[in-house]
Parts: C-alpha cells; structure tokens; sequence
C-alpha cells in the first residue's frame, strides 16, 4: 500500500501544488480544509476542518483503503485575525492539531515556515510563525523555513509581484538591498515531501529556500525582464520615513490602506543559511532565471503550442488564434497552469495523443482534452462547426459511428498501455 | 418592540411565495436574503444555441461567460448549473450556513432568488396519493395550487395521459414546442393508445409562453441551459421585483443569518452578519424561515438547541441516462425549441406496492454535449465524433424515486468556535439499488418500444442530494405544527421543504410554494 499523508491548507498558493504533486507520485492524501479539494480518481479523502475548530476524531483515524499516516504537513495559515497574539487562530488551531496528531501516533509533522519566523520579527506573520515553532517540541516535529515562493498560477504574493513589476517603468520600493531567497513553488512542494517521507532526518528546523540570496531590487528587474520584457528601474526609498508616512496615511479616512505587514516584512527579512539542509534531502534548486524563463514567455509559447495540439488531437480542424487564446486562458485559470510536458512527437502529430488518452483515469491530461471538447462544443473551426447542423444523412452517420467504433477499439489497446496522466 | 410584523428569511421561491399573501393582507413584511444578488439575466438578444454554435458572434463569450468559468470542471454537477457561469454563485453557502456533509452534495446558494435562478422549472403538482402520508389534503392546497401557479406562470397541456400526474385543477399557459425527438416519441405513443405501467406526456414547466409585463416568452432558442434572456422561465428574484413595489414590503440584501432567539416579550431576534463582518440584530413578531430546507432546519435545530439528535433528510434519489433515437441519425440538429425538459414520464414499479418514478427528458443537442461525454471512456476526438453522430437523436433522461428510498439524515453539533453546524449523512435505502435497476430496465424496454435506445454504459445514479430534491427535516404534525409553526418556538414558522412530510418522486418546489402560500395566508388571517 503506498503511503499515507494529511495536508492542511491545499487551498492555497503552496498546498494546492502540494496535494497535486502527492497525488501524481501516487501517495495517499487525507486533505483536511474548508471546502473539498478538486476529486481525484483514488487515494484521496476529504474531512471538513480550519484552524478554529477541532481536527474530526474519523480524519486522523485509520481507514479502509488507506494505510496508517506517516506524516502531516500542515500549509494552512489564516491571514486575518481579530485576536491577540497570543490566541491567534494559528497557534491555538496548530497546538490543537498537534495534540490530535500525537494522539494518533502520526510519528512525522512537517509545519510550513517562514524565513521571516523569529520572535522578535518586525511582522505579526514572521513572529506568529515563530511561535508556532516553539510548539513543534517532539521528534519527528520538523520546520519547514520557506523562502521567497514563485513560479505557477499567478495566485498570492506571487501574482502581486509580478504585477508590481509590470506597472510602471520606475518604480519607488523600500527595501530593495534586502537579501531574498526565492524558491519554485515545486521545489517547495518536492521539498516538503521529501521532509515529511524521509525515514530519518538529523534536524528540526530546515531551510527551503536559495542558499545564495539576491535582493529584492534584483528580483522584481528579472520578473519584469521576463514577463514583461522591458527593463525596469527601481527607486530605494528609505524605510523608517516611509513607514511613519504610511502609518499616517493609514490613518486618514480613505479606502485605500497600504498593507504596513507586508512593507514590515520585507524590510526585517534574514538571511537563512540552508545549502547543507538542501543536501541532506538531496533537493537541488534550479536557478530562480533559469526556471522564470520557462514560466514567462516560453511557458506561454509552449501553452500555445500544447493548444495548437490539443485542440487539434480532439477536433482535426487548425484552431483559430481566437480558440487558441481561450484555451491558454483556461489553463492559467482552472488547470494547473503550466504547459504540459508534451513529447515533441505529440506537438507535431498530435493525433498521436489520441493514442496515450487515458482510460478512466483522471490526470492533467485529459482534463486539458475535455476543455478542449468544451471549447469546440460552442466554438468553430476556420468555418467549421463541431455538428452537423443540416443533417448529414444517416448513412453517413453511421458510417462515421462505425469508423468511431473501430478506430477506438484498436486505440483502447495503445491507450490501456500507454496512457499518460499528464504533468506540467 | 418588534420592528416588523414579519420577518422572511430568504427570497427563494418558498420565501417569496409565502411572503406574497402577508403582503397583500397589509402587514408590515421585511425580507431578508443572503449576500449575493441574483444571476444576471443573459443578454435578451443573445443568438439562439444552435447559432453560437455556428459561430455567431461572442459565441465563446455567451456560452463560457465573460471570465470562461464556464470552462471548470463540472464533473458531478447537474447539466442544469451550466447557466451559472458564474462560479461564486454555489460558493458561500456551506461555509455560511455552517453545513458539512459526508455521503451526500449539497446544492445551496447565497443569491437572491435562491435556487430558482438556476432550476429545471419542472413545476407539476402532488396528487392525493402523493400526499397520503401528510396531514393536509389536497384540497387544503388547492387554493394555493391555483394562485401560485397562476402568478408563476406555467405551460403544458391539460390534456395528455400525464396531465393528471402534473395536475388538472389549475389554470396553464399554452404549451412550448415540441423538438423533432420528442415529437416523435410522444406521436408513437399516442398511436400506441397508452402504455401499461408507464405515461408519457408534456413536461409540466414554469415558463412562460404568453410575454408579461417584466417578463417575455420563451423564446424557444434551446439555450435555456445558459440562462434565459427574457426571464420566460420563472425565477423568484423577478418575483420579488413585484412584491417590493408594495409599500408594506421592504427587502434588505446581504445580511447572512446566524441565529434566532426568542425574546421574553414573545418576538424573535434575529442575528445576522453583514458583508463587512459586523454582527446586526431584526426583532419581528412573527419570522418566517424560508432559507433552503438545509439552513433552515439548521436555523430551527439551534433556536431549539436540539444537538446530536439526528433528523431525518428525506431526498428523491435520482439517476441520469442518455438514450439514442436511431430514426433521427443524421437528421438536421433542431434549432428551435424548449431546451429544458419537454417530455415527462410516469413509470411503476411493479412489486413495490403502489410506488413510480418520475422522469424527464431532455433533448441532447440543448445541453452542453461535452458533459454528457465526459465519462465516456472513449478518446475525446472519439467522443466528439460519437456526440456529432448521436446529437440529433440524443435524449437524457433524469429520473427521480420517492424518498421512501432515501435514508439521509442530519444533526446538529457544538464546535469550538460557539457556531453549531449542521452535518448531513447520506445514504438510501437497501431496496434502492434493486428498485434503480428495475427502473432502469423497464423505463429502456418502454422507450424502446417507442423508437429510443439506452445507451450502454450511460446510466449514472447520482449522489444523495445531487438532485437537489430535498426537505422532511421538521415534518408537519411532528415538529412543526400543520402551519409550519415550529414546536417549541412559537413565533417562529418553516415554509419551505423542511416541512415535507414525504416527498414523491415528482419535483417539489410549487409544493414548496403553495404549501407557503398556504401558510401565509393562515398568518395573514391570524394577524387579523
Ligand atoms: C440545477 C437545479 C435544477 C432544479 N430543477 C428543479 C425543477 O426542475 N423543479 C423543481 O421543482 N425544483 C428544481 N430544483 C430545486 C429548486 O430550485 C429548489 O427546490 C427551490 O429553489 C427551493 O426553494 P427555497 O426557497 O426553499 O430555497 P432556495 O431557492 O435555496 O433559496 C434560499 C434563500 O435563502 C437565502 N439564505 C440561505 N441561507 C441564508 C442565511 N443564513 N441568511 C439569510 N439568507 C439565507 C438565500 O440567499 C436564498 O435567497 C432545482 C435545483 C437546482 C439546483
């Protein structure tokens, strides 16, 4: 039986990747948040739970199907609070989940830090981390301190910076010298597998981050480079002006309020020393423009590409620009939103990917196919339409069934030894 | 001091339905929904389907809606929530409502107008039989029957086998139009002269076929899926334009309800959340809760502070099948008709004692094919070859049991935060399964005989509460009075399903509006 893992927080930015990666290297996954995570074909379960209410005595139990639980990584944060420190919804959420999960003899607790976790941190979040950690006191109670993520649907801080990057050609910032280390969302997620699966670890606190650190300045002329391409000139202003400035223009009665957290943040970051953490789980991290390039404009070229054949595979016709646009639209915004790693083969032929379709199983793959079914359903093709809407004549339909039935059946047998579930 | 004579909690069809004759009676009605507003109407000149599909202009735009949620995946959702493109219309409800189920989907939405933006507009009424096990009679609704019917606004034919099923007491808008596929079905049964065990006949539907002053008639464009451009099929958001005209009515919008208490003078405050997070407080005589039978019943558990004691969820348990009608292979794909249900059924299950289902049939080239294919295991360039092949002959059949199959229930339960929620269990009955397949087999060898084919494989039994066909939580004569009173609560009176005492197989929302029309009309007379 494979492995069994909870993962809270798959709702967001982290864990959504988290859960999906799990289940592609086919582990088992209890998922544990407010709403049901997207189905998956086998080895995932769902229990209702937040950081404010107890962890359901059937979740952490064992169950029909699935082995006991190794491990727990736990993503969930909840960002807004109206209480003290001290009784945030996080810390007393986590020390109630851990008590369950000592209970259950979970031997594993990967928690999802922050660089920014210390004590004395300029930021409620980098200190909510910290106190968080103080509660993590029993073997096996690993902390996870993540650096600056990116990469992957344009959701969260990352969305935003790549935003920011993009809105003006000069761009005031505080905190530009301030030393980031920027880690892929998939390395994240890699990482934090590897920490909750491997059967030894030799200690508590690991960094996930880039062992050499840029600065922040850098970082935003690179994303504007790369998804931008332009330049973009960043102004340093100095912090401690800045923020008695918007402390007071917070005050003011406006609707608009600069997050003070976020500036607070960035300007109190430390630099982690991670490169021997990063060893000891044998994660490698690829450079943070290497991987970038991929994402901006050849993860969109690639994205047209993989339409062109996914569109074709399904429908015949050479979609029109128009097609190709909606489909790109429809993978950032409910796929995974990267291009899948097609074989060159399938871009040029695609009617080869009729042939490694999968079966019954769900993947990336087919539900690509099937936004492209939905797309042809209501969209045409250079004139032609997916229905015969004047009648073909029934000879012709049944010819075209016939031809349907034997192409398929001798497809099935291609299909059932080669289908791909898909990963981007 | 109350601030109103009546509070209505939710302005989906059975909140509307009973605020209607309190309205009228002149009593001071204060209307409260959730935190969304209602479905936009789609643009009146939108092309007809069969033009989108052609490539008419925004084509894309009008079938996947401005922001492509039409392109999620709708896996496990019923074909009708095409229509809400918008995907923030389900969301909300669970969270808001606290509800948590395992075993069994609940379908709730936030909106206002409720579910009734997005329904099947199936509107037939029970009979004598279906109401055996309540304790009002058919004449007690009747009344109810024929004004509620009458305002809504429905069309069929008083005069086909079916007619008795759906109905005869009430008065009709002439019936919608028949495409080829259920023309011919229905032609072959008439030339049959009936069928033992089984009636066919027009669809019973809330859509409107004569234009009214705010609403038009059914344009006839098979794109109902996708939402109605005139407003022919009925939506209680429309209704509700109407009744806040009256100077008595007042409706306020985007306050989410967490809990009812009675106070000591006798009215009942009513605590509600607003958008903004902040917690405000209604005091009425007299609250009417009328918030989808899942929140209400949660409402009613928490006022009575009835914890772990479990209530019965009664549902109609419901299965999908596609049907092929060969004559119609290659025949030109219909570009103008109904694109809801057009033909129902009425099917018995021999050694069931006295039990039926009831089904309805679609016209496969008005829903959105690719759903229908999803789970064909075909390649999708297959099963776009099958579906353009099949679609002039596709029908899909929705079939629905009595709850006496259905074995769900629902308590409610503390939890840390001090905010109870409701958790619902699904399940049916052991019979359930044998009676599906029975109903399976006859309702093929029935439409076989009438020139349409099951597809193979294409039988797909839904997920308790997938049908959305739900109530009996606090059944009349048990823990509501036959006014819907709650027991224990006086003040406080249920008007929508969770007052079910059974539930047919037939679709129950005009029940839910007559039997709170019913109720309102008593309050209206009380309050004289
Ligand atoms: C896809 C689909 C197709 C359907 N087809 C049919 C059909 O063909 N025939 C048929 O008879 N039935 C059909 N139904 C069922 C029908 O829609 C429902 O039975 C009907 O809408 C129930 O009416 P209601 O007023 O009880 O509740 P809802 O329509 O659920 O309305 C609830 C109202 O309460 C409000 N509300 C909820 N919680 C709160 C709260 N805490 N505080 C304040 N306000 C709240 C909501 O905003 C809303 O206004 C269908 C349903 C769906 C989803």
């Amino acid at each position: 039986m494979t492995d069994h893992i909870v993962i809270t927080g798959y709702e967001g930015y982290i864990g959504r990747r988290l859960l999906a990666s799990a289940l592609a290297l086919g582990l088992t996954v209890t998922a544990l948040g407010r709403r049901p995570p997207p189905p998956a074909t086998h080895g995932l379960r769902w229990f209702r739970w937040d950081l404010e209410s107890p962890v359901p005595v059937a979740a952490l139990a064992a169950a029909d199907g699935f082995s006991p639980i190794k491990a727990l990584i736990h993503a969930a944060h909840q960002w807004t609070s109206a209480r003290s420190e001290a009784d945030d919804e996080n810390v007393v959420g986590t020390g109630l989940l851990l008590d369950a999960a000592r209970r259950s003899g979970i031997g594993r607790i990967v928690f999802c830090s922050s660089v920014s976790e210390r004590m004395d941190a300029l930021n409620r979040y980098g200190r909510i981390k910290a106190a968080i950690g103080h509660l993590l006191t029993a073997d096996g109670e690993i902390s996870a301190r993540i650096g600056l993520v990116y990469g992957g649907p344009r959701q969260g801080q990352w969305g935003t910076m790549v935003a920011l990057s993009g809105m003006v050609r000069l761009l005031p910032m505080v905190g530009i010298r301030t030393g980031v280390q920027p880690i892929h969302v998939d390395e994240v997620c890699d990482g934090l597998l590897r920490l909750a699966l491997a059967p030894r670890l030799s200690r508590r606190v690991y960094g996930l981050a880039a062992p050499t650190p840029i600065s922040f300045g850098e970082w935003l002329r690179l994303l504007c480079r790369i998804f931008h391409g332009r330049r973009l000139w960043v102004l340093p202003l100095p912090l401690s002006p800045i923020l008695a400035l918007v402390h007071m223009f917070n005050q003011l009665p406006l609707e608009l309020h600069v997050d003070e957290e976020r500036l607070l943040g960035l300007a109190g970051l430390p630099t982690v020393s991670c490169a021997d953490d990063l060893a000891e789980i044998g994660l490698r991290l690829i450079a943070p423009d290497n991987r970038l390039w991929d994402e901006g404009t050849v993860r969109r070229r690639n994205l047209l590409q993989e339409g062109r054949a996914i569109l074709r595979a399904v429908c015949g016709g050479i979609p029109s620009p128009s097609l190709l646009k909606i489909y790109v639209r429809g993978v950032e915004r409910y796929g995974a939103g990267l291009p899948l790693a097609l074989p060159i083969v399938a871009l040029r032929w695609p009617l080869l990917l009729r042939a490694v379709e999968p079966v019954r199983a769900d993947g990336e793959l087919k539900s690509r196919l099937q936004m492209a079914l939905v797309i042809t359903d209501g969209g045409n093709f250079d004139g032609t339409s997916a229905y015969a809407f004047d009648g073909e004549g029934r000879i012709r339909a049944l010819a075209g069934l016939a031809w349907v039935a034997l192409v398929e059946t001798l497809l099935l047998a291609f299909r059932l030894t080669f289908g791909r579930k898909g990963q981007s | 001091m109350s601030d109103h004579d009546v509070l209505v909690i939710g302005s989906g069809p059975s909140g509307v339905a009973a605020a209607w004759p309190l309205a009228e009676a002149g009593l001071s009605v204060h209307l409260v929904d959730g935190v969304l507003p209602r479905l936009a109407r789609p643009a009146p000149d939108r092309p007809s389907l069969s033009a989108l599909r052609q490539g008419a202009p925004g084509n894309l735009r009008h079938l996947l809606g401005e922001r492509l949620d039409g392109l999620r995946d709708m896996k496990g959702y019923s074909p009708k929530l095409r229509s809400c493109a918008d995907a923030a219309f389900l969301e909300g409800y669970h969270d808001g409502n606290a509800i948590a189920s395992v075993d069994f989907q609940v379908v709730g939405t936030m909106a206002q107008g409720g579910l009734s933006n997005v329904w099947g507009a199936a509107a037939s009424l029970f009979d004598q039989e279906d109401l055996a096990d309540w304790p009002i009679s058919l004449a007690d609704l009747l009344p109810s029957y024929r004004r509620v019917v009458k305002r809504v606004g429905v069309s069929g034919s008083l005069f086909d086998d079916m007619a008795p099923i759906h109905g005869l007491d009430v008065e009709l808008e002439p019936p919608l139009s028949l495409p080829p596929s259920s023309a011919l079905l229905l032609e072959r049964y008439d030339r049959r002269g009936g069928m033992p065990g089984f009636l066919l006949g027009r669809s019973r539907n809330a859509v409107l076929t004569r234009p009214r002053e705010d609403r038009g008639a059914c344009l006839e464009d098979m794109g109902c899926m996708w939402g109605c451009g005139v407003g022919a099929i009925y939506n209680s958001a429309d209704d509700l334009a109407q009744l806040r005209s009256l100077p008595n009515v007042t409706v306020l919008s985007g306050l989410m309800i967490l809990r009812l208490r009675r106070d000591e003078d006798g009215s009942v405050i009513v605590t509600g959340r607003t958008a903004l997070g902040e917690e405000r407080q209604l005091r009425a005589r007299r609250v009417i809760l009328a918030a989808g039978t899942l929140a209400s019943t949660r409402l009613a558990l928490d006022l009575l502070q009835k914890f772990d004691v479990p209530v019965p969820v009664l549902n109609a348990p419901a299965f999908a099948a596609g049907l092929l009608i060969p004559r119609r292979l290659g025949q030109p794909i219909p570009a103008k008709g109904f694109g809801m249900a057009q033909l129902a059924f009425r099917l018995a299950l021999p050694g069931e004692a006295g039990k039926s289902v009831f089904g309805l049939l679609y016209d496969g080239a008005s829903m959105a094919a690719p759903d229908l294919a999803a789970q064909m295991p075909l390649s999708r360039f297959g099963a776009k070859s099958v579906l353009r092949a099949l679609l002039p002959g596709l029908l899909l059949a929705l079939v629905y049991l009595p709850s006496s199959y259905s074995r769900s229930s629902a308590s409610l339960r503390r939890s840390s935060d001090g905010i109870p929620s409701l958790e619902i269990r699904g399940g049916v009955s052991t019979e359930h399964k044998a009676a599906v397949q029975m109903a399976v087999k006859r309702m093929a060898s029935h439409l076989r005989r009438l020139g349409a084919w099951l597809l193979p494989g294409s039988v797909s039994v839904f997920e308790p509460g997938a049908e959305v066909h739900y109530g009996g939580t606090l059944p009349m004569g048990v823990a509501t009075t036959i006014h819907g009173e709650l027991i224990g609560a006086p003040g406080v009176t249920l008007a929508d399903g969770a007052i079910f005492n059974t539930l047919p197989a037939k679709h129950h929302t005009m029940t839910m509006m007559a039997n709170a029309d019913r109720i309102g009309r008593h309050l209206a007379l009380e309050a004289r």
